[in-house]
């Protein structure tokens, strides 16, 4: 596969789940448990939305997956999507529960998105490279 | 209660516009009711363009950089590229770059308007093409950034809080275009900082009163503002002027002496046309700004000086192989010129003309003397006692649309239009001048006051002197030419001598709007003779500050 090929799919995994993960975070960890549930419900359950549908995180990653993955099968880039794959696994796992996290399972959702952006920093920028 | 602002966010997701809903709830986003909306986003540049004039326009627009959009959607050229390698390279490069297409097209159709970036993607090298496109703040939305929503808020609140601020700072105007918007950000920036500031800008932009009016304010030093006008001072007494004199250092040195180093200590020194200081001053002022410390003429031992160093200049202090500007490299990289203070001529930025004009009414307006000249016309055409603030309509039907003010001063739409197009090269000075010249016209020499159906009283500006006016600033363009003066009445021939060089030298200096340099053009073919121009100028009695 053309370098430019792998550059443009890991430049599109960055920014439909990437960047949008964590794009309503604040600066700080939401105090209120029910605000920091919600504000995670919003990044991860609704995480790429056009006019006609609403994907979660995991539905991008895995649609992206079966889109481009094989495209990412040797080299660094592999290694860094065998991490993210398994930073996936995590969060889909707790996102299916989300309502009924408690205030650590919501705080260990909320570091995952984080792994997840910059894991997903990370493919795009070694693709690019 | 502080007014909220229309925004436009530009996105090809939902989540920022949801953001700014949430956080920002005051802010009023632009709708789109195109391609399946309502949605408080646009997606693409054809999504936007329509938003962009009209009575609901924006006044900030918020702007993604990377976009995935199909090809259709993505300028440059909204076509299907195909699978071929450069096919995907082109479309590779338009999504990471829309954000830039889209503000190409932006600043075609609305020059003026602010614009935040924002972005995911800090490998993406966009800043130095979006800061030629003049893209007001970037914002980065990094996983390294915690505060990506809260940072794009605070920084589209600053851009719209810069729509509040006062037009004037003390006598200096900025307006609210787009390279003033710029200026004011970089002077509140380095204005409190203790480094040198050089301050560029062609005459009579209003480079002094910048420094006196602005930056020493801000500056938070206790000691005195200081201007010295390295122009006017001769050769041979520039440098004791500067850093001070010893007795005896040199015939007349009576005493010892401060120079204005001292005199500001503390404070801010403002070096006005620093252009015309000599070789041997420009050395003594690269040491006193290296080392921090001066010597006085005739002594041998430096003292630390505490004093801040603004200079200004109308030349191009760099312009290599210029017979006429002679100034160190050395000192002109200790003042920063990449950090320059650059004030653009008024042609550059006619958005701010409108508010110049009606700023320059209410200071004539402001002015007790003109105010009872103003009440005598009202009274005169049988109206009641005026009360309030005074306004200045720049057109007939902006007079019936206008304020509540009881007196309206109306200026012609045609010569309001010709003073949009005049080139003023006396820039902000210049247009100051014509303006109140013509509402003095109005107040003192005028037809008078009218009374209208609601009782306001009218005063209308005579659009003829007007294009008088125009067309004396623009044949002071123009070399050679004549000046017309009154013939003095002296009771003498050398003072009638005097009496008459004294009106040529007013003549050309309105003319010229102030600028020396084309003053001595006009008089010896030359600008090389603008310090001795300003020298007799002055020795006539007159005085620049005086005849402004």
């Amino acid at each position: 596969m053309a370098s430019g090929d792998r550059a443009e799919a890991a430049g599109r995994l960055r920014h439909d789940l990437g960047k949008y993960i964590r794009f309503s975070a604040a600066e700080t960890l939401e105090a209120d448990t029910t605000v920091l549930r919600e504000r995670l419900r919003a990044d991860v359950l609704a995480t790429r939305r056009t006019a006609s549908a609403t994907q979660s995180a995991a539905e991008v990653f895995d649609h992206w997956r079966r889109e481009a993955g094989a495209h990412f099968a040797s080299g660094p880039p592999a290694e860094t999507l065998a991490r993210l794959c398994g930073t996936m696994d995590e969060l889909r796992r707790l996102s299916a529960e989300i309502d009924a996290l408690d205030r650590p399972g919501l705080e260990r959702l909320d570091a995952l998105t984080r792994d997840v952006a910059r894991e997903c920093r990370a493919l795009y920028l070694e693709a690019k490279s | 209660m502080k007014r909220s602002g229309r925004v436009l966010v530009i996105d090809d997701q939902p989540q920022l516009a949801e953001l700014l809903g949430r956080t920002a709830p005051d802010l009023d986003l632009i709708e789109v009711r195109e391609g399946g909306g309502p949605r408080r986003f646009a997606r693409s540049w054809n999504e936007a363009a329509p938003l962009l004039e009209g009575r609901r326009a924006p006044e900030v627009v918020v702007l993604d950089v990377r976009f995935d959009l199909p090809d259709e959607l993505l300028l440059p050229d909204l076509r299907p590229l195909g699978e071929t390698a450069p096919a995907k390279r082109l479309r590779r490069e338009r999504r990471e770059r829309q954000g830039l297409f889209i503000l190409e097209r932006l600043r075609r159709r609305r020059p003026d308007l602010p614009v935040l970036l924002s972005t995911a993607y800090e490998d993406i090298a966009f800043e130095e093409e979006a800061l030629r496109l003049r893209a007001d703040a970037f914002t980065y939305a990094t996983p390294e950034d915690e505060s990506t929503g809260a940072g794009i808020v605070a920084a589209l609140r600053r851009i719209l809080a810069e729509r509040d601020v006062p037009p004037r700072t003390g006598r200096f105007f900025w307006g609210s275009s787009l390279p003033m918007r710029e200026l004011r950000r970089k002077v509140s920036a380095l204005a409190p900082t203790p480094m040198p500031l050089l301050i560029t800008g062609p005459t009579g932009t209003g480079k002094s009163l910048l420094a006196r009016d602005v930056i020493h304010p801000l500056s938070g030093r206790a000691g005195a503002f200081v201007a010295f006008d390295c122009a006017t001072v001769p050769e041979g007494l520039l440098q004791s002027a500067l850093f001070g004199a010893l007795r005896g250092a040199f015939t007349g040195a009576v005493s010892d002496r401060q120079g204005v180093f001292e005199a500001a200590a503390d404070g801010t020194l403002f070096l006005d046309e620093a252009e015309n200081l000599t070789p041997d001053a420009q050395k003594m002022l690269l040491t006193a700004l290296n080392d921090g410390k001066i010597r006085r003429v005739g002594g041998s031992a430096e003292t630390p000086h505490t004093a801040r160093v603004v200079a200004a200049s109308n030349a191009e202090l760099s312009r290599a192989g210029a017979s006429d500007v002679r100034f160190r490299p050395d000192l002109l990289m200790r003042l920063n010129p990449s950090l320059a203070l650059e004030i653009p001529p008024l042609a550059a930025r006619r958005a701010d003309l409108p508010e110049l004009a009606r700023a320059t009414a209410a200071a004539f307006f402001g002015d007790a003397r003109h105010h009872r000249a103003i009440a005598s016309l009202v009274r005169a055409a049988g109206g009641p006692e005026p009360e309030g603030s005074f306004d200045l309509a720049l057109s007939e039907d902006a007079a019936s649309r206008a304020s509540s003010s009881t007196v309206v001063f109306v200026l012609p739409r045609k010569a309001w239009t010709a003073m949009e197009r005049h080139p003023w090269p006396g820039n902000v000075r210049q247009f100051e001048m014509v303006v109140a010249d013509a509402l003095a016209a109005a107040v003192y020499a005028g037809a008078g006051a009218s009374i209208d159906r609601s009782g306001r009283a009218r005063i209308a500006l005579d659009a003829r002197m007007l294009f008088d006016l125009l067309a004396g600033a623009r044949a002071g363009e123009t070399a050679g030419g004549q000046i017309l003066l009154d013939r003095p009445r002296s009771p003498s021939v050398a003072e009638f001598r005097r009496d008459l060089e004294r009106a040529a030298m007013r003549a050309l200096f309105r003319e010229t709007g102030g600028d020396f340099e084309r003053m001595a053009e006009r008089m010896t073919g030359s600008r090389r003779e603008a310090r001795a121009v300003r020298l007799r100028f002055n020795k006539l009695g007159l005085s620049a500050r005086g005849e402004r």
